[in-house]
């Protein structure tokens, strides 16, 4: 079965091009415009096998999401990767401490992205 | 008096407008950075220019209370940080129009900063269309190709192979009727030969018995003879031994003749049974062989040719697929690489929150020079406005991407 990833970013560029990446790697690929629109997924039990989120969205912020999806009884241990543009150590160390796995500065190759879900996703 | 010399707030004053106008340009050209660094040293410039203008303000003041106090005073005592002229009379009468002035300088920028600002919006827009437009092309180009190596590999695994072998598979058991049948025909003609040479020597055996036939007439003749001759010695009592001795003479030629004609017939007959052979078995027979060795050799060709077309299918297959993957993989790089897409859409709407602030601020700016009402308290807001502005500028750099920390840019904690 193909393993599940979830895309939350508020460019629609951005979701289009990772849906593309990531499907033809044979992954099953969901997408969330907004970070409260991928709560109420999560928290609806649709389980993903990992989460890749961008960090500056309209009103709730990827680090933001973290914390909440890290409440979220059974998530604690859910790979949740930052793909941003960001580049500041301050900002890195603040999505660490609200629990992501890993961060990814856009642009990121294909092929790198894939290596990193390959590495937390067991069978992807 | 002190002569008037070009009064220090006024020069600051034109020259936060000089570097005002630097940061438009900065922001124009989407130099992000150095048009927030711009607008800083704009902002630092106007705040001088407000503060030495308060400061003269103040100590125009100052200097009437002291004239008023201490007639005596000099002008002199006044502190050493003020403005070298202190012409109340013209100062009162040209800041406030110069800073009016230069207010209305800047409320004229607004309007187009705005619209800078829509064009940079309607840019983003058509980015992210044009990104969006190009990702469903690239996604049908990459579904054309698979499905069209799917259909090759589909047709070639469910149709040319099968039929390959088929017909490969029925070569060989033509060939191996063919050489069946050659056998066959070596055998027939072989045993056709063997029955003719049998038939050949009974008619030689005929041939003997023919001799021997010849040799009683021949002896039937001579007795014929000696019977006639006998005859003739004892008169006329022997007529009746004449008449057989002359039957029997007749006898004797009519089996010489029937003698000679079988010899004639078997002699045909000998020619025909030569003849047979030699064209049933040596002319019909090398034509067939000819013939079968023809096809056969027709056959193996044909059989070659499938070989090699089925090596140079295999290999197009090979190589549709590897096309198919090099294609593929082009497609995914194309779709990484419009992340860029999203980072241009941050930096551009950096710089309009950039804009928008400049816009704000110059609003607030040109409406404090038009009314000419600077106070300390203002003076002291716009200097803890720049470093907010000053942090904000940092802020947006960081967000647009211009400034990379030294970090990995992929790190999993």
């Amino acid at each position: 079965m193909a393993k599940k990833i979830m895309i939350v970013d508020d460019s629609q560029t951005v979701l289009m091009s990772m849906e593309g990446i990531l499907s033809k790697a044979g992954l099953d690929v969901s997408k969330a415009p907004s970070a409260e629109e991928a709560l109420v997924v999560l928290k609806g039990g649709r389980k993903p096998d990992m989460v890749i989120t961008d960090l500056n969205m309209n009103e709730m912020n990827g680090i933001q999401l973290i914390r909440e999806i890290r409440k979220i009884p059974g998530y604690q241990f859910l790979p949740i990767v930052m793909l941003t543009t960001e580049s500041q150590q301050t900002k890195r160390d603040e999505a660490k401490s609200a629990g992501a796995t890993g961060w990814m500065v856009k642009p990121v190759q294909p092929d790198n992205m894939l290596q990193i879900i390959k590495q937390l996703v067991p069978g992807a | 008096m002190h002569q008037r010399f070009l009064c220090p707030a006024d020069a600051w004053l034109a020259l936060a407008a000089a570097i005002f106008a630097a940061a438009l340009d900065y922001a124009f050209g989407q130099e992000k950075n150095m048009s927030a660094m711009a607008l800083w040293v704009a902002e630092t410039f106007f705040a001088t220019a407000f503060v030495l203008a308060a400061a003269r303000q103040f100590g125009v003041a100052r200097a009437a209370n002291q004239t008023e106090a201490a007639p005596g005073t000099s002008k002199q005592e006044l502190p050493a940080a003020l403005p070298t002229v202190l012409e109340p009379q013209h100062s009162s009468k040209t800041a406030p129009s110069i800073m009016a002035r230069l207010g209305q300088e800047v409320s004229a920028c607004n309007p187009i900063i705005q619209t800078l600002c829509g064009h940079v919006q309607k840019a983003v827009a058509n980015t992210e269309d044009l990104a969006i437009n190009t990702m469903h092309r690239l996604n049908k180009v990459d579904s054309t190709v698979t499905r069209m190596t799917s259909k090759l590999q589909k047709t070639s695994r469910e149709k040319f192979l099968p039929l390959i072998e088929e017909t490969e598979r029925s070569l060989n058991s033509n060939k191996k009727t063919l050489l069946a049948f050659l056998a066959h025909t070596s055998d027939a003609a072989k045993e056709g030969e063997s029955r003719l040479t049998s038939i050949a020597e009974r008619v030689h055996s005929l041939e003997s018995t023919l001799q021997s036939m010849r040799k009683l007439a021949k002896h039937t003749s001579m007795l014929a003879v000696d019977a006639s001759v006998e005859s003739s010695k004892n008169g006329g009592d022997s007529c009746s031994f004449a008449v057989v001795a002359s039957e029997v003479k007749a006898l004797a030629v009519q089996t010489e003749q029937a003698a000679k004609n079988i010899g004639e017939c078997l002699q045909l007959l000998k020619i025909a049974i030569d003849e047979s052979v030699e064209t049933m078995v040596v002319k019909h027979g090398l034509q067939e062989r000819a013939e079968i060795a023809r096809i056969t050799y027709g056959m193996n060709d044909l059989e070659r040719n499938m070989s090699e077309v089925i090596v140079m299918q295999r290999e197009t297959l090979e190589t549709m697929r590897n096309e198919s993957e090099e294609i593929s993989h082009l497609v995914v790089d194309l779709l990484g690489s419009l992340q860029n897409q999203d980072i241009d859409r941050q930096r551009l709407n950096g710089v309009t929150q950039v804009l928008h602030q400049i816009v704000d601020h110059a609003t607030s700016l040109a409406s404090v020079m038009k009314s000419g009402n600077i106070d300390a308290a203002f003076v002291e807001n716009m200097l803890a406005g720049i470093e907010t502005k000053r942090q904000y500028a940092l802020e947006n750099s960081r967000i647009a991407h211009v400034e990379r920390a030294p970090a990995p840019a992929i790190e999993l904690f």
